[in-house]
């Protein structure tokens, strides 16, 4: 956890002497401590934040203003503010009633201190967590581009591509999104379905590259039971999932041709057969696909039907890569600093001067992906409030294109052309299968064998060895 | 919890205090005062290390809401006894 503050306490109780003793016990602990042995005071500290309170303790008992008015106040100004009441009065009625009212926890007098020290630590966690929860609900709730929560963008060819997505949205025609692997196609594929008639039904993904082909289409048409060995229930596909809302078909430049032609079936009948069944149902979810591959190209490879091809490139959404909108960078890479600081709890208030040149030059051949992953990166290995230069990436793996070949296929190969040493060939082997997975990290880091946070490490040490090599 | 002893001695001189003023209640029918203080000291003896003064807090605390002046003055003699004896062994 970082620059974590000391955690404030208010104590109020009138007896002096144990509103001395806590006093004394908690500053010794490291805590800031406000104490009053009048309730009303401390309550008025508290609503114009005078005093800042993550955790309150109070005695039910007290003068003009009991502890239990105590907390019915501050609950109409403070939901969450954790209170923990003591009391003489040790009856379960008094117990229920305060708890009823909003306390966190119920101590007894006479006071066993370490005991309300733990019930202190826990107050506190929980009202840590409370803080974060509420953080990123703010977070994931703020209303961007279109209204949509999300969706970040301010260039011209982001704007033009989600202007259209709106037109198309309450439209039934097929929809195919074209774009570089990690520029957005999914936000905008979420984009149609949330801006049309389909909101309020399922939005389904899958991407038909990650799949192997038998197992795609059992996903896609479902099974009935005993289809094939294995079937020992009957299983609904993709297709009845994801009825009266959207079903989205990535990268389908990669569907095997014979899926292509039951693909193009149900995409014309608008029924499908399950594997194994005899009986057709009809689907009513909209289907949506994209890929990063020239279609056209493939169907003149003849990798792709040309039947399909015109049947899904109604109305065609280009999604430009990151590199053509560099507008959109610094508001991406301030959104995902918001959410990573959130979810790693690292207290990241933004980026320096120099950072922010690096992020507008660096080339994002991973498009918002990659970008996503380096501001990942850099929350998690910033040793200061401020994300700077070196906490980026040095070189721009995308560039390095002329260090690894390409097959026909697409399939690069790793190739070592003079003598290096160890950590030279682990840098390259790695940014290798980094760039080849469209720097996916979590694939990265499972072809590696290695986890995520052991792949920054891994990253962040070869860039070391960069510097030091140079 | 080990408790200071510059908490203890300053919690007793405070009790010593507190006596005074229970006596003067009593000789003036204030039977208030002894189940307010009664009430204090059943909350805070026992945290100071004093469990004896928690239940002389109590025993006061009930003789003040029946009004009974002869089991006030009898509880308030020994809670003086109780703190001297205490100071004593500081």
């Amino acid at each position: 956890m970082k620059n974590k503050n000391l955690s404030s306490l208010v104590i109020i109780d009138d007896d002096v002497d144990l509103l001395e003793l806590l006093s004394s016990f908690f500053r010794q602990r490291g805590y800031n401590v406000s104490s009053y042995e009048d309730a009303r005071v401390a309550l008025a500290e508290i609503e114009v934040k005078k005093v800042t309170a993550d955790v309150v303790i109070s005695d039910l008992k007290l003068p003009v203003m009991s502890g239990l008015d105590f907390i019915k106040r501050i609950r109409t100004f403070n939901a969450v503010l954790p209170i923990i009441l003591m009391t003489a009065e040790g009856s379960l009625e008094v117990a229920v009633e305060a708890i009823e009212a909003g306390a966190y926890d119920f101590v007894l007098k006479p006071l066993h201190v370490p005991q309300l020290l733990i019930s202190v630590q826990r107050a506190l966690f929980l009202n840590q967590v409370q803080v974060e929860n509420t953080n990123l609900k703010n977070l994931f709730n703020e209303q961007d581009f279109l209204g949509l929560k999300g969706v970040i963008g301010k260039s011209p060819g982001f704007k033009k591509a989600m202007e259209l997505a709106r037109r198309v949205s309450s439209s039934q025609a097929n929809i195919i999104i074209f774009g570089e692997s990690g520029s957005g196609k999914e936000v905008i594929a979420k984009a149609v379905h949330e801006l049309g008639d389909r909101k309020s039904g399922p939005f389904v993904a899958i991407n038909c590259s990650a799949i192997p082909e038998n197992l795609l289409e059992s996903e896609l048409f479902g099974y009935a039971k005993g289809a094939f060995t294995g079937a020992v229930a009957s299983k609904i596909g993709l297709f009845e999932e994801a009825n009266k809302g959207t079903l989205f078909l990535d990268e389908i430049g990669d569907l095997a041709l014979p899926l292509q032609a039951k693909l193009l079936r149900v995409l014309q009948e608008r029924k499908v057969k399950r594997i194994g069944e005899n009986q057709t149902r009809d689907i009513t979810a909209r289907v949506i696909c994209a890929t990063h591959k020239d279609l056209k190209k493939e169907v003149e490879k003849g990798n792709f039907r040309e039947d399909l091809y015109f049947r899904l490139n109604v109305i065609p959404i280009h999604m430009p890569p990151l590199r053509e909108r560099k507008e959109d960078i610094i508001p991406l890479s301030e959104y995902f600093l918001k959410k990573f600081s959130l979810i790693n709890n690292a207290n990241i208030k933004g980026f320096t001067k120099q950072a922010i040149k690096r992020l507008e030059t660096l080339a994002w051949k991973g498009n918002v992906r990659e970008l996503e992953n380096a501001i990942e990166r850099a929350v998690v290995l910033s040793n200061s409030e401020y994300v700077d230069v070196e906490d980026l990436p040095l070189a721009d793996l995308g560039n390095e294109e002329s260090k690894t070949n390409q097959t026909e296929t697409g399939t690069a190969l790793f190739s070592i052309n003079s003598i290096m040493t160890l950590e030279e060939v682990c840098k390259k082997y790695i940014e290798f299968i980094f760039k080849r997975n469209g720097f996916a990290k979590e694939q990265t880091a499972k072809e590696l064998g290695i986890d995520r946070k052991t792949l920054y490490r891994k990253l962040k040490e070869l860039e070391n060895v960069e510097h030091t090599i140079q | 919890m080990h408790i200071l002893v510059e908490h203890k001695k300053k919690y007793l001189d405070r009790r010593k205090s507190e006596i005074e003023e229970l006596k003067q209640s009593l000789n003036n029918n204030d039977f208030d005062i002894a189940i307010n203080i009664g009430h204090r000291l059943k909350g805070n003896g026992e945290t100071f290390g004093y469990p004896v003064i928690s239940a002389l807090g109590i025993s006061l605390e009930q003789a003040g809401i029946v009004k009974d002046k002869e089991k006030l003055r009898e509880v308030i003699e020994q809670l003086a006894k109780n703190v001297e004896q205490s100071l004593k062994e500081i």
